[in-house]
């Protein structure tokens, strides 16, 4: 995207969200907004239509933040792409699909993964067709008790910008890396609240589709395009349903399926 | 269409996976997930096989010395009560 802000504060602020991860596509197209100031507060134009009226530099990034992911999303669509609403890490080359309900534990379990050395790609959206996927890369929403349950976030957590109040933890810009990739699945994992100490056990197909059809945000795509193509990504996939607890657990029953 | 001749709705789009079969009915915007046994009586409905002929394929392909003749009803039942099945 390209941003034509009025001033440092406000350009400074929308180029600290941006995502640093690199990916291996083709920009789509390059989105263009500009920022005026108009009375005492700013006025937001995409591609030269008005998109909003916002009172400060803070709220012009939110939302030039909010109307990009939702324009990717609808430029993704329009190639074919369905976007499920989950994680996506590579470990040691495998690639692993965490999904579950809002809440459940999908950027805490990423984020653990990620301090871990692991290859995150995203905690919310990823896209598929044709039976790969790619992460959308937005920077992982960190919520304000990120740090204890991942306690390496502690010193992080206070320097990482935030959109609409929630702490955005961009891999790149923190020394991790974000490398992104279009590759097929390996493993699903269906986050859910069973009781007990986390524990991976195996799953049916028809088990992840039953939880990933919920998850999948169509935009343009009809409800049979979205099935065959979640029927695709699940193509000589793994699942495995691992139940919520603490991160640090949930990633040693995780590795010890992944890795197995 | 006769109940003792089942078959398939008209309209569906059925996609298969690994255990089972995913069953999208468009007229009622519902989608619907078939585990293995379930996926073999569908795919045996096909409007000319009779409910016993249906459980006796079943029979024979898990190699039962009994006809599951309650459990097959039991399923054609439930598949025709969620409309993909007539």
């Amino acid at each position: 995207m390209r941003v034509n802000a009025p001033d440092e504060r406000t350009a400074a602020g929308i180029e600290a969200i941006a995502p640093t991860a690199g990916q291996p596509m083709k920009p789509l197209r390059t989105m263009h907004y500009d920022i005026e100031i108009n009375g005492h507060g700013l006025v937001i134009l995409e591609q030269g239509d008005v998109v909003g009226r916002v009172d400060g530099p803070e709220a012009a990034r939110d939302l030039v933040y909010i109307r990009t992911h939702r324009r990717a999303f609808e430029l993704a669509s329009l190639v074919g792409w369905v976007r499920v609403h989950a994680a996506l890490v590579d470990i040691g080359g495998r690639r692993v699909l965490v999904a579950g309900p809002s809440g459940v534990g999908k950027t805490t379990l990423a984020v653990r993964l990620l301090v871990d050395g692991h290859a995150v790609q995203g905690d919310e959206s990823v896209l598929v067709r044709a039976g790969t996927a790619i992460a959308v890369p937005r920077p992982l929403h960190v919520e304000a008790d990120g740090a204890s349950l991942v306690p390496e976030l502690a010193p992080l957590l206070p320097r990482l910008p935030r959109v609409e109040g929630t702490a955005v933890l961009d891999p790149g810009r923190c020394g991790f890396g974000w490398q992104l990739r279009e590759a097929p699945l390996d493993h699903v994992v269906l986050l859910g609240r069973d009781p007990g100490a986390p524990s991976c056990r195996r799953a049916a197909q028809t088990e992840a589709m039953t939880a990933l059809v919920p998850e999948v945000f169509p935009v343009t795509e009809t409800k049979r395009v979205l099935l065959g193509e979640l029927t695709a990504a699940l193509a000589g996939v793994a699942v495995w349903r691992l139940s919520v607890g603490e991160p640090a657990a949930m990633r040693a029953a995780l590795l010890d399926v992944v890795e197995r | 269409m006769s109940t003792e001749h089942p078959n398939r709705a008209d309209g569906l789009d059925v996609h298969e996976v690994e255990d089972g079969l995913v069953v999208y009915h468009a007229a009622t915007d519902r989608v619907h997930y078939l585990n293995p046994s379930a996926s073999v009586i569908f795919e045996l409905c096909n409007g000319e096989r009779t409910n016993e002929e249906i459980a006796e394929l079943v029979g024979a392909a898990w190699g039962l010395e009994a006809s599951p003749r309650d459990e097959v009803a039991e399923c054609l039942e439930r598949l025709r009560t969620e409309g993909v099945v007539g």
